[in-house]
């Protein structure tokens, strides 16, 4: 009898397949086109205690398999967003992840707060978004900067606490073991890659904030590549994203010790993508005899 | 397939690709989930492709027709698509058979047509909105303006009472923009979908005419359906979704890049 849970800082997920943040709205969007009480998890657009506009013109530009983005955060605000979307949100099924941002620690805090004292499940701690002038990936690339801001949060935050790692750390091995160390409970990673695109007609950069995150198949194995690596670097449960688009991306990604998956810019191109993957890892893990989801791993983790 | 509430996505074939020139092109499919209104588009992406997402394109035409097994509805859509960059050119040379993935009908269609006259105004393939909603009013109740930058396409569905054409080149028509030949003054509403240097203008006349005006705008969009945040148009009234808030518009709400 094959079980697709999996068991998350307490938190239970009736299968490891989670949409992630930035590509399904507040869960209510990718109605009629995603079975989305079959999902396991939805994790939030990136939210922040007060509203913001996100970034000027263009915000998209696709590449050679990939998809680059400059939305900038763009979101009604927390307290918007616990009245108007969380009721709804919960109404759905899959467990949620409110994925929390901003600009300086208090913003976090204030934001983890006010989460605390709602029935959001977890708390994904943004520290790797690359399209604000100020937070967001600043508190990710260096191992102390990490620390001081997850022993804050952790310090107010009355849900289990994921954070998000961005892979444009120069070490991300050692901003997962700070923040493990300071009592993340969990972690996720791959955000999306710094990067750059430049209009040859325009001569001029694509977007008005000059980088952009990259996402999508191009950059699935540098993220199953870190992945592995946080894998063996920690103890806490790693959720593994980045460019997944397949039962085998997904399959990859547990394979290499992720407890759970999230799937984004493949859900824009197939929208069934999620549901396609749920049911591709419960025949694979049939077909192969594999029990629960904690029994796919090759990787060692640590004890 | 998925095919819940007025929505789906859906696995298509292509029945007919037609080329006008080198970079325009006509292709129908065969649909059999929710009918589209004038004025929303489908996310299309080859099924053998070399990009990622489907390309928002607004519907050209539809054609609801009984086909398959016993009271099953269906109909046939169709696209016209300008060559602009990869995904664009990979749609305008499918050929028939080719399986095509289609996500929709998405958006909001455009408003009711007013009481009086009206004037259909569309620069290049931003005829495409306009021929489906020419082909849902009485014809000879509006008139249509069409630019082109060479030559002339897409008009076959309108039956306008007058129709002022240009082109760029002069081939076809007035010789010119076709922004020279619009006056809104005589208008209870117009209707347009073109190059937005194209629409601002006819914003502009409109609002110095106080005329009703309606714009279908374009943006590059990932989801199509309001979740990624991709697509903003900034209104009067703050960040709107082209995807879900639109594609129409109320003229007046539009901010303009500068």
């Amino acid at each position: 009898m094959t079980d697709l849970s999996v068991d998350i800082a307490g938190v239970h997920f009736r299968n490891p397949v989670i949409a992630a943040s930035g590509t399904f709205g507040y869960g209510q969007e990718y109605g009629g086109l995603v079975d989305v009480a079959a999902l396991g998890g939805i994790c939030t657009k990136g939210l922040t205690l007060e509203a913001r506009s996100g970034n000027r013109g263009q915000r998209l530009h696709e590449t050679p398999a990939g998809l680059m983005n400059s939305i900038g955060l763009e979101n009604p605000g927390m307290p918007a967003f616990i009245r108007d979307e969380l009721p709804r949100m919960r109404a759905l099924g899959p467990v949620i992840l409110v994925n929390l941002s901003g600009s300086t620690a208090d913003d976090y805090v204030q934001g983890a707060r006010l989460l605390s004292d709602t029935d959001v499940d977890m708390i994904e701690l943004n520290i790797s978004c690359p399209n604000v002038k100020s937070g967001g990936m600043a508190f990710g690339l260096h191992p102390a900067d990490a620390a001081d801001l997850v022993r804050v949060v952790r310090a107010v935050c009355g849900k289990p606490l994921v954070v998000k790692l961005s892979p444009n750390a120069g070490d991300i091995c050692a901003v997962a073991a700070a923040c493990a160390d300071e009592g993340a409970d969990a972690l996720s990673l791959v955000n999306t890659f710094k990067a750059l695109a430049i209009d040859v007609r325009r001569r001029a950069p694509v977007f008005d904030n000059l980088t952009a995150g990259l996402s999508g198949p191009a950059i699935k194995p540098i993220a199953l590549r870190m992945v592995w690596d946080v894998c063996q670097a920690v103890r806490i449960p790693v959720i593994g994203l980045g460019g997944i688009a397949t039962t085998d991306d997904a399959l990859e990604f547990l394979l290499a010790g992720a407890s759970a998956v999230q799937v984004g810019t493949a859900t824009f191109a197939h929208p069934r993508a999620m549901n396609q993957i749920i049911d591709g890892l419960e025949a694979y893990m049939d077909g192969n005899g594999i029990g629960s989801v904690a029994g796919l791993s090759i990787n060692t983790r640590p004890k | 397939m998925a095919c819940t509430g007025d929505r789906a996505f859906v696995e298509t074939t292509l029945l007919s690709g037609q080329a006008i020139g080198t970079d325009i092109g006509i292709i129908e499919c065969a649909w059999a989930g929710p009918p589209p209104l004038p004025g929303q588009f489908f996310l299309v992406r080859a099924r053998r492709s070399s990009v990622l997402l489907g390309r928002a394109i607004s519907v050209f035409g539809w054609e609801p027709r009984r086909h398959g097994g016993a009271g099953q509805a269906g109909g046939v859509l169709r696209f016209l698509i300008a060559r602009r960059g990869r995904g664009s050119a990979e749609l305008v040379e499918l050929v028939p058979g080719d399986i095509v993935e289609l996500t929709g009908p998405l958006g909001s269609g455009w408003p009711a047509t007013a009481e009086g006259r009206t004037a259909l105004v569309a620069g290049g393939v931003g005829i495409a909105p306009l021929a489906f909603l020419a082909g849902s009013v009485p014809a000879g109740s509006y008139d249509l303006y069409a630019g082109f930058r060479s030559g002339s396409y897409g008009l076959d569905t309108f039956q306008p009472e007058h129709a002022t054409i240009a082109t760029d080149d002069g081939s076809v028509g007035r010789h010119g923009r076709i922004t020279e030949f619009f006056e809104p003054g005589a208008y209870a509403a117009v209707y347009a979908c073109g190059p937005e240097p194209m629409l601002r203008a006819v914003a502009k006349a409109c609002a110095a005419t106080g005329t009703a005006c309606y714009l279908s705008l374009e943006r590059r969009m990932a989801c199509g359906v309001g979740a990624c945040l991709g697509c903003t148009v900034s209104t009067v009234a703050g960040n709107r979704r082209c995807c879900v808030d639109g594609p129409v518009f109320d003229a007046r709400e539009v901010l303009f890049d500068d």
